[in-house]
């Protein structure tokens, strides 16, 4: 496969076959080395086969080899004649990341760190099956998925400010609740306010350096500062709705003439009564997913004040932003010099929304909308900026976290006869897990080192670093 | 062992074969179970109809899997053994022996949340049917 190189930060990989488009793989040196053994260069060829896809097939720095899409890539469709597809979202559709930050400062938590650890292990659900604290009837459910965070808040999960510092405000418009099925709805049911397994987890980190004061400050950050950072998404329940319509869309892609290089890729025509429904109980999920974090971030504020034993005013924790890093958007971009309305696919890559943008709430309007980039359990998360750039070359997107390096087979293996919570205690991270191979499985090693992958975007310009997290205790599922 | 795990490297995957599709359906169901637990363990207490479609025997693959999955992740019960009654290239017709999951007994190794499309496709030649198929963890 021809793959060239067109500046420090950037390759192309050149039109050809079936490709509608050529492909784009923003990356480095470094990390692109990895990525070439493996097939994600022909899940990115595959997605730019796509009918009405628009400009590129693209990939993020933390690009690894998925099923159907890569993880890592960005595909935008025209209204038109494009499609819109459940594999270019995800089975975890708006799994993603909040970021809240706490009066509190690092010594001042330091020496009751292992208490606060073990509370939020006790107090949060997580792991396989587990179920969260509230009973929904179906009628509340339908308010969910209808209304997201907002509705959730509403009955006394956070405030309202919560909702304003969250992507979309925390509510996809066009959730129609009819869209989803009763099984998604089955799963859900018991699912609101849970961590799930796998890779999501719950951290408490520090503000460890600042990159951008200026904006740092406008995202309410400052050195040394706790934080809480939150990583899950929509659980059983959006990975039903992915479940369903991929199997729906498989038996009529068919019909529509539409051919699709791999089943996973199934799809339907953004403009259709099935790409529609897609689109209307996706976004249930998404509001789902937003509503989850809300639960989540509200039962660890009440952690911190049981254990710490201090008030709402001492704690001071305020949220700073929640994206999310699986979904697909109906979005207006200026494409070769004039708007159009295009369906953007981001399947593990994250909004990046410039200064300015209508878009955003106004506490960012002017400063940019904040990224917020999970790192693996022992290095460092980051938060970024969106910029100009991502507008002009990536349709207002950048990367979503470090990428997967290491097969969890290979991470096993690798982890044998080790103590994992020994070694990274030593590194001064308290990690409780409900599983030993969920530790094996996400130890750190498993991942690209996420600090290449912000250096990647922050370098080739479309985001920019502006502060580094370092996690001192984590709660995996 | 007629089946090897494939090393993905976000998520994990089974290369699955046998003499007969029957043989194949039934082998794919005892490898996804295989990861998710140990089958030793779980006993037929539980007895479950399932009839599956497709529009082809991969896509027919793939539904019967995704349904048996969905015991698990919807209902919360493990799959002890199966008996295909009827499989065409279209249709399956299978009796499921199943049991609810109980967590201070069952071994949880791995989460299986669904049952991809990904590079997906029987293939058969003489008496020997094959087929890879990814899974999401």
């Amino acid at each position: 496969m021809e793959i060239n190189k067109i500046n420090d930060y950037l390759w192309e990989i050149p039109q050809s076959g079936a490709m509608n488009v050529p492909a784009r793989i923003y990356s480095s040196d470094a990390l692109i080395a990895a990525v070439k053994k493996d097939e994600t260069f022909k899940q990115l060829v595959n997605v730019a086969q796509l009918p009405g896809i628009v400009k590129y097939a693209m990939a993020m720095p933390d690009i690894h080899w998925g099923y159907g899409f890569p993880i890592g890539g960005v595909a935008a469709f025209d209204m038109e004649n494009g499609v819109i597809s459940p594999g270019g979202v995800g089975y975890d559709i708006n799994c993603g990341v909040r970021l809240a930050a706490t009066g509190l400062d690092e010594k001042e938590i330091r020496p009751r760190l292992a208490d606060l650890a073990t509370a939020l292990y006790q107090d949060i659900p997580s792991g396989v099956g587990s179920t969260g604290p509230l009973k929904l009837t179906d009628k509340q459910l339908k308010k969910v998925l209808s209304q997201g965070s907002p509705w959730i808040i509403d009955q006394g999960y956070g405030d309202a400010a919560d909702a304003d510092h969250t992507e979309e405000g925390g509510c996809m418009a066009n959730a129609d609740p009819g869209a989803v099925s009763n099984r998604a709805m089955e799963r859900g049911r018991r699912q609101l306010g849970t961590l799930g397994s796998g890779n999501h987890f719950m951290e408490i980190g520090v503000v460890d350096t600042v990159y951008d004061p200026a904006t740092a400050d406008a995202f309410g950050l400052r050195p040394g500062q706790v934080t809480l950072l939150i990583h899950t998404g929509s659980r059983g329940l959006g990975h039903q709705v992915c479940d369903d319509f991929l199997a729906a869309m498989t038996k009529k892609v068919h019909q529509t003439g539409i051919r699709i290089p791999d089943r996973q890729l199934a799809c339907m025509p953004i403009n259709s009564a099935d790409g529609r429904k897609y689109y209307n109980a996706m976004a249930c999920a998404a509001n789902f997913a937003w509503a989850n974090r809300q639960v989540l971030m509200h039962l660890a504020r009440d952690v911190f004040m049981e254990t710490l034993d201090i008030s709402p005013r001492d704690l001071a924790m305020h949220q700073v932003y929640d994206v999310c890093h699986n979904i697909a958007k109906v979005e207006t971009h200026v494409i070769d010099g004039r708007q159009r309305e295009v369906c953007v696919h981001r399947k593990g890559a994250t909004r990046a929304f410039a200064p300015g943008h209508p878009e955003l709430n106004q506490a960012f309007r002017d400063v940019g909308q904040p990224i917020l980039i999970p790192g693996d359990m022992g290095t460092a998360s980051y938060v970024l900026v969106g910029t100009q750039q991502a507008m002009d070359q990536t349709f207002g997107s950048t990367c979503h976290g470090a990428g997967r390096l290491m097969s969890r087979k290979a991470a096993k293996k690798a982890a044998k006869g080790r103590s994992l919570a020994q070694e990274l205690e030593q590194k001064g991270v308290l990690v409780s897990a409900s599983g030993k191979g969920t530790m094996a499985e996400e130890m750190p090693e498993a991942y690209k080192n996420v600090t290449e992958v912000v250096e990647a975007v922050h370098g080739s310009g479309i985001s920019k670093m502006v502060a580094k997290l370092r996690p001192i205790a984590v709660v995996k599922g | 062992m007629p089946y090897e795990v494939i090393d993905h490297t976000a998520d994990t995957g089974i290369r699955v074969w046998a003499g007969t599709p029957t043989g194949l359906f039934a082998e794919a169901c005892r490898a996804m179970f295989e990861l998710i637990t140990d089958n030793s363990r779980v006993a037929p207490v539980k007895t479950r109809k399932l009839f599956i479609e497709g529009i082809d025997q991969t896509d027919l693959l793939i539904n019967w899997l995704r349904e048996l999955l969905m015991l698990w992740s919807a209902d919360r019960e493990l799959v002890a053994s199966v008996q295909i009654s009827e499989l065409s290239e279209k249709n399956l017709r299978a009796t499921v022996r199943t049991q609810p999951f109980d967590p201070e007994y069952h071994v949880i190794y791995t989460d299986i949340k669904a049952v991809t499309y990904h590079g997906a496709e029987i293939i058969s030649r003489d008496r020997h049917w094959e087929t890879s198929v990814i899974f999401d963890v």
